[in-house]
């Protein structure tokens, strides 16, 4: 085989091994900064990057100057992460928190389309998520009471947001340590995996619990987890029209 | 009531008594104000419009004394326009070159300049000065967007026009690090309040620079050198920022006739700048040489170095200008075949987290989950760690006695519920088997044998109750199965010398089991006093 083709086959599967390490930045890695001019530089290579992620059951969604590739793994792939895998051994309330928490994480981050569009770094902290959840949810709890100021008894079941209210923001355990009988212990530990996963950074200089999203966070979201949530909510809320509607039929 | 004193009714006699230039002279209140032609053309002119917006751009910096939080430093020891300015001169000083600030360096230097003003005060506030004064110029109070302060236009007639823009944010710098940048405007508003075309203001700021060198005015050719620099900043930023642009969406870029003219000018310009400020180094050098005065010296070292900075910035600019047609190029050829665009962009707030929190707890974790791996981008199974390998290769050969646990249902292990696999009978049975053990040394296949009249179950528990006192379940060390808790495991050590067990149905080692040494405050077993 033509010396030149093995070797542009091994250095895109380089560029594809970065991708999967998403904490390594190209500024930092003169080889990854050098792939990463390549794959932007060159639609031969470019394609070749695309279809051995492809055969790896990955997707590149963005080749961003500052984070390197961001890549989304096919659901079932190799790379594939699942939330049960959050954290062995917690509660099912608690893993729901987990995920709720990384919802409004980047709901408090990016509220509007816009905000997804704009090349900012974003700063959130474990208090400022806290409360911004707890906001919402005295909002939701004003909208469910009725005239004399009680909740309204006619609340079906019991809603997502109210095993978030059952818990307190803050209670310590130990020297220092958070308890995971509190928010602020489930948001920190939310964070720190985004910190892992390369989206986030710390940003102690402004205290602790304070942390930085970077592009890679925004890039996720707008290209790839805002768009399949979206789906999934559209999704259910079709499966709901549909159940509705065959009770409706059963009822006449 | 007037600060001239008494008021005076004018009546038609106190009139009649003046001469009529004097009554020309004298303001009537029923006629309009007098003619506003000039003062209009004041407001309409464009010098007072740039001014106005000037001004506006320095509203944050006044606005922060009135914020929520300020209260808390209710010393009033602290300045905080000269702290705001400080860290945005600071950011200004390094922005762009290789060390550009990051938001710890500029909060070390706000606690110092904090410090120094109130040095009777506990660090901590000094600390959270330092960190009200950045999250204000960094506009944290609103996420991070922009500043918007509303001005008047009265070009014609009466126009209110919003100002968004921002004075630092944060970026990444050239290896990766989070740093701070000015903007534009800001670095404009700093410089001297004149909203120059960057470009034409270096000209001016050249020809002040040698002229004051020439004449000796160090302390100002020092100022002035600053301020060239900080203008090479500006002009460097609006290069940047165009290429940034488009590198993001080529279509929101003009590269018919505004880049390519804004990149021609550059050119012109930078080979004019590079070739001017080699000349002015020249000059400063020879003044250094020539000047007796050591101050004078230092001064034009200092300004040398500078000169020297910006000339490193035009020089890189120079190379990011010209490559900036291959930037075009590959960002067309890279955003050709990009999909036309997204369907569209989810609202976070609204589409996603509203409905969610409505849900049932199933139903969002299903939602939420969705969400959440698909952010998590790719995640490579974890190694085991060199360390586990050691753990691995120390331990002996596991025997497969029954079944294997499943990997993938660890819950129904952590389930209280969960069925004694062994009856009362049969866990006493091994009991006493293992009781012997307690007393003198033994081997695994002597018990095994002493448990085979109790039946395959009680030799089975004798068996795993040895195994887990010789090898427990690290992973879990905190929970060790109920089963073996009355089973003496911890109360017996076990010992491999390699001989071969050989016994029907059981293979591996035969070990030896030896009563662990007891604790003095632990009393000994009742059958055993």
């Amino acid at each position: 085989m033509n010396v030149s083709v093995v070797d542009d086959a091994r250095d895109a599967a380089r560029l594809v091994r970065y991708a999967c390490q998403p904490r390594m930045r190209p500024l930092a890695d003169e080889s990854y900064h050098e792939l990463l001019e390549r794959y932007r530089s060159s639609s031969e290579f470019r394609e070749l990057v695309d279809a051995i992620a492809d055969g790896l059951t990955l997707l590149v969604v963005a080749a961003h100057p500052e984070e390197g590739i961001v890549a989304h793994p096919h659901p079932g792939g190799i790379f594939t992460y699942r939330l049960v895998d959050y954290q062995k051994g917690i509660k099912p309330t608690e893993r729901m928190l987990v995920g709720l928490i990384h919802i409004a994480i980047a709901a408090r981050a990016y509220p509007t389309p816009a905000d997804l569009e704009e090349e900012t770094i974003k700063r959130v902290s474990v208090a400022e998520v806290d409360a911004f959840i707890r906001h919402l949810i005295s909002e939701l709890r004003r909208g469910g009471e009725d005239e004399s100021g009680l909740t309204s008894t006619n609340a079906e079941f019991d809603q997502a947001w109210q095993a978030y209210d059952r818990m307190t923001s803050r209670r310590i355990k130990g020297r220092n340590g958070l308890s995971p009988a509190c928010t602020h212990y489930w948001i920190a530990s939310v964070l720190d995996w985004l910190v892992t996963q390369g989206l986030a950074q710390r940003a102690t200089e402004f205290g602790s619990g304070h942390y930085r999203l970077l592009h890679r966070f925004r890039l996720q979201v707008a290209e790839a987890a805002g768009q399949v949530v979206y789906d999934k909510l559209a999704d259910l809320r079709r499966r709901q029209m549909a159940a509705q509607a065959t009770g409706e039929e059963e009822m006449g | 009531v007037s600060a001239e004193g008494p008021s005076v009714e004018i009546t038609a006699d106190l009139l009649s008594m003046l001469t009529a230039q004097e009554r020309e002279l004298l303001v009537d209140e029923s006629r309009p104000v007098a003619d506003l032609g000039e003062s209009m053309q004041l407001v309409t002119d464009a010098g007072f419009v740039r001014r106005v917006t000037v001004l506006a751009r320095l509203a944050p910096l006044h606005a922060m004394e009135s914020k929520e939080g300020w209260q808390q430093f209710t010393e009033d020891r602290y300045d905080l326009r000269s702290l705001a300015l400080a860290a945005v001169d600071s950011v200004v000083m390094r922005q762009g070159m290789e060390d550009e600030a990051t938001s710890e360096d500029i909060l070390t230097l706000l606690s110092r300049l904090a410090q120094l003003a109130a040095p009777d005060l506990p660090a901590a506030n000094h600390t959270a000065v330092a960190r009200f004064v950045l999250r204000e110029l960094l506009n944290d109070r609103e996420g991070g967007a922009k500043f918007v302060v509303h001005y008047s236009d009265y070009r014609d007639g009466h126009r209110r026009v919003p100002l968004p823009f921002r004075l630092l944010e944060e970026a990444s710098g050239r290896r990766g690090q989070s740093v701070l940048r000015a903007s534009v405007q800001a670095i404009n508003a700093l410089i001297g309040g004149l909203d120059l075309e960057v470009e034409d203001a270096q000209l001016a700021m050249d020809a002040v620079l040698a002229a004051q060198i020439s004449r000796g005015q160090w302390g100002r050719a020092e100022e002035s050198a600053t301020k060239s620099m900080l203008l090479s900043v500006a002009l460097a930023e609006k290069v940047r920022s165009v290429l940034a642009e488009t590198e993001h969406d080529v279509r929101t870029v003009d590269w018919v006739d505004a880049v390519p003219t804004l990149l021609s000018n550059a050119r012109t310009h930078l080979d004019e700048r590079l070739y001017a400020e080699d000349g002015l180094m020249e000059r400063m050098r020879q003044a250094r040489n020539q000047a007796s005065d050591a101050e004078i010296r230092a001064t034009c070292v200092r300004i040398l170095t500078l000169l020297g900075r910006a000339n490193h910035r035009h020089t890189e600019l120079h190379g990011t200008v010209l490559r900036a047609l291959q930037t075009f190029l590959d960002a067309q050829a890279d955003q050709r075949f990009r999909p036309v665009a997204r369907l569209r962009l989810v609202a976070m707030t609204d589409e996603v987290l509203h409905p969610t929190v409505r849900m049932t707890a199933d139903e969002a974790f299903e939602v939420a989950s969705v969400f959440a791996e698909a952010l998590a981008g790719p995640v490579v199974t974890r190694l085991p760690r060199l360390a586990d390998f050691y753990g691995l290769l120390l331990a002996p050969a596991r025997e497969s006695l029954g079944k294997q646990p499943d990997d993938d249902d660890p819950d129904i292990a952590d389930d209280e519920d969960d069925a004694q696999p062994y009856t009362d009978a049969q866990r006493a049975a091994a009991r006493v088997v293992l009781s012997a053990a307690l007393r003198q040394p033994c081997r695994l296949s002597e018990l095994l044998q002493a448990a085979s009249p109790h039946g395959p179950a009680v030799v089975d528990l004798v068996a795993l109750s040895v195994l887990w006192a010789f090898a427990p379940e690290h992973d879990d060390a905190d929970e060790a199965p109920m089963e073996f808790d009355d089973l003496f495991s911890t109360q017996l050590v076990v010992l491999n010398d390699g001989r071969p067990l050989d016994l029907d149905g059981y293979s591996g080692h035969d070990l030896i089991i030896v009563p662990a040494p007891l604790p003095d405050h632990q009393p000994r077993p009742e059958f055993l006093a």
